[in-house]
């Protein structure tokens, strides 16, 4: 008799209904001596309707009769300890794997009492297993083949997992880089900025890269730099957090928008260069036949003044003296129109420009020197505003000065038709690096009717004024590659622009 | 003495009379045509000492004329006018005999002294290489001197920079060089003298 109080077999019928694992007792013949209420609920059959029954009748599959008949012989001879698989048909018709720790019980001869199995229900676990395996198949497929570069890394930044794609892009392989921080196939700055970054991210949570992606600059094993599209994902798993990189190389795609964007530019630059030509060509015809025109009447002024100077000079002699002086005066004003007109023609004949590398701030004080020469200039309090260190700009030296003449000059009638005022002039670097130079006015303004038509040719304000001034300085600005504008000023008055390039090579020349 | 007989031809009518004053002015008798034609048949019988020929004109131009007038008055000396300087035209002009041209709208006293010269030549005769302006030739430099035959058969100072190899400013500098050295005041001028000096403007 032992000391533990006895535990009665109502008790014992009770945990075994009570428990989560199947419990299953057969007699020596196979048939259902115990069906618990677990093996109830996994199978849809009641322990009264099965009672008695041979367990490889009805439960167990036709194909796996056999194998469970040897399992249940060997139990039976005493063979133990026994563990197998095998599939119940449920009473619904479902399949489901079950693992079985089998025992027996004796009688009082020692003999087999019942077989006892105790089974757990595989086949949630096996599913999930084969759908995680499937989806393991699936990345490691997509890892493996995807086009784009994929790199995880861990949040201290060293590399996980490097992709073949990865490995053509950078030309590393994965084991050479595997334990490394991802930093290595970043240039200069990045390389040294990105433990930063993921700190930075790990400590605030704030997302510069994650979810939204840009354009990087990745550093090739060899050294090369090359554009990459940069996307970054997080997962969060249970005890860590890894990023994954998907890049895309972007070398090609640059070269074609670039080639694009040059081709482009060249006919911009054609295009500009040919009206520039053009207008140039229609002026040089307009100059040659004003010239052949407007000669023919001078040369005439200046025969009939030289005549009659001589005329005076042997009918009259010394007492016309004066008179002679002011007809020579008249026939070297007509003269001085004749070198206007030849000059004119010459220059528009020129059509050619050359450019040189120039300080514009030079050029800016050459133009103003000789536009602010003169009476026009007189109550004009005229400032500069020419910002240091400039860059220096490829233009022909002569056409800017044009531009800025007519600028100045402009301004300065402008100023003179009301009365007094202030001039600006300044120079600086613009936001797309090139340089603009501007000329201010507190004079009246544009008049709404020409303002929207200021570059047009023929279109002025001013009684004298041919309109042609700014739309020659519209083509050489334009020839140069650079923009003209002009803007209302918030007081009183208009700013005229043009930016012209910088010399190629010189940009860094800027502070 | 007898006033010397001035022909001009010009088709502009206003810029012929006035032609005409300034001569008559300037002590000259001046006679004037409206067209080539109209003075290559008037030209046998009339006695003159010196053609002014617009270079420009409708019908038949300022050089045709010459071609015709040098057959039927190899006496009379041609100065050209033009109303825009063409340099090559000049120095054709020059070559086929004509002693000056000048631009409109010129100066009395340059017009009246190349009337002075041509009538003086017409006299003497065609000068002979002019010894002084040979030596104002000899002392350019062979740089120089490139860019002078340039300039007298009319090339414009881009094409002599494409010619020779130099940029268009440093083309300049040597023109402006060859210019002082050589004492002229135009290019007219250069030219006359560098003919004078014996140089044969090849290529025309």
């Amino acid at each position: 008799m032992s000391e533990h109080p006895h535990i009665s077999s109502d008790a014992y019928d009770t945990l075994l209904d009570t428990i989560g694992a199947l419990v299953i007792f057969l007699d020596t013949e196979g048939r259902v001596a115990r069906f618990n209420a677990a093996c109830e609920r996994l199978t849809g059959y009641r322990e009264a309707e099965i009672l008695g029954r041979v367990v490889w009748d009805f439960l167990v599959p036709a194909e796996e009769a056999e194998s469970f008949r040897s399992v249940f012989a060997d139990l039976n001879a005493g063979i133990l300890p026994s563990e197998h698989q095998n599939f119940w048909i449920t009473k619904a018709g479902d399949r489901r794997l079950i693992a079985w720790s089998n025992t027996i019980s004796r009688n009082a001869d020692g003999g087999v009492d019942f077989v006892i199995g105790t089974g757990m229900d595989l086949t949630d676990k096996i599913r999930s297993e084969a759908s995680l395996r499937d989806s393991e198949a699936i990345l490691k497929s997509t890892f493996d083949t995807s086009p784009n570069a994929i790199v995880t890394i861990k949040p201290d930044g060293s590399i996980i997992s490097f992709n073949p794609s990865a490995e053509r892009m950078f030309g590393y392989s994965e084991k050479e880089l595997i334990g490394q921080n991802v930093k290595v196939l970043m240039p200069a700055p990045y390389h040294d900025k990105h433990d930063g970054y993921l700190a930075r991210y790990l400590d605030t949570d704030e997302k510069r890269i994650i979810g939204i992606g840009r354009e990087v600059t990745g550093r090739k094993k060899d050294g090369e730099e090359f554009p990459v599209d940069l996307a970054v994902g997080e997962a969060v798993t249970a005890n860590d957090r890894i990023f994954t990189g998907f890049m895309h190389d972007l070398t090609d795609r640059k070269r074609v928008e670039e080639s694009a964007r040059d081709s482009d530019r060249r006919l911009r630059e054609l295009q500009s260069e040919f009206t520039h030509v053009s207008r140039l060509s229609v002026m040089g015809e307009m100059a040659t036949s004003l010239a052949h025109e407007i000669n023919q009447p001078l040369a005439t002024i200046m025969n009939y003044l030289q005549a009659c100077n001589r005329m005076l000079e042997s009918q009259f002699g010394d007492e016309t003296l004066e008179i002679r002086d002011f007809m020579t005066k008249a026939s070297d004003q007509a003269f001085r129109a004749g070198q206007i007109i030849k000059r004119l023609r010459d220059f528009a004949a020129r059509g050619e420009t050359e450019r040189l590398s120039d300080d514009i701030n030079e050029v800016i004080q050459e133009a103003s020197t000789i536009a602010l020469t003169g009476a026009a200039a007189a109550g004009v309090d005229v400032e500069f505003d020419l910002a240091e260190n400039l860059p220096e700009v490829l233009i022909d030296r002569i056409q800017i000065q044009q531009v800025l003449v007519n600028f100045i000059r402009n301004s300065l009638d402008a100023i003179q038709a009301a009365g007094s005022g202030r001039l600006l002039i300044a120079s600086e670097i613009g936001n797309t690096g090139d340089v603009v130079v501007s000329v201010c006015d507190d004079g009246p303004g544009i008049a709404d009717d020409i303002a929207d038509k200021l570059f047009l040719p023929f279109n002025t304000s001013k009684a004298d004024g041919l309109g042609i001034g700014l739309s020659v300085c519209q083509s050489i600005i334009e020839s140069h590659n650079g923009r003209i504008w002009a803007t209302a000023n918030d007081g009183a008055g208009v700013t005229f622009f043009f930016s012209v390039p910088v010399t190629p090579g010189r940009e860094a020349a800027h502070g | 003495m007898a006033e010397q007989t001035i022909f001009i031809v010009d088709d502009d009518e206003a810029f012929r009379t006035s032609l005409a004053v300034l001569l008559k002015s300037a002590g000259y008798s001046a006679e004037s045509y409206p067209s080539g034609p109209a003075f290559l048949d008037a030209c046998r019988e009339v006695e003159g000492a010196c053609v002014l020929l617009d270079v420009r004109m409708p019908v038949m131009s300022g050089l045709e004329v010459q071609g015709t007038l040098k057959a039927r008055r190899p006496d009379l000396p041609i100065i050209m006018i033009t109303g825009h300087g063409d340099v090559p035209m000049a120095v054709r002009a020059l070559k086929s005999g004509a002693v000056d041209f000048i631009e409109k709208p010129f100066r009395d006293d340059d017009l009246l002294e190349s009337i002075q010269r041509a009538v003086t030549m017409s006299r003497s005769g065609a000068p002979g290489v002019n010894a002084d302006i040979r030596s104002r030739v000899d002392r350019l430099s062979p740089r120089e001197r490139e860019v002078l035959d340039l300039l007298v058969i009319g090339r414009p100072n881009k094409i002599i920079a494409y010619e020779l190899g130099i940029s268009p400013r440093t083309t300049e500098i040597h023109r402006a060089r060859v210019m002082e050295k050589m004492g002229a005041d135009s290019l007219s001028h250069l030219v006359r003298m560098a003919l004078a000096a014996g140089i044969d403007p090849e290529p025309l």
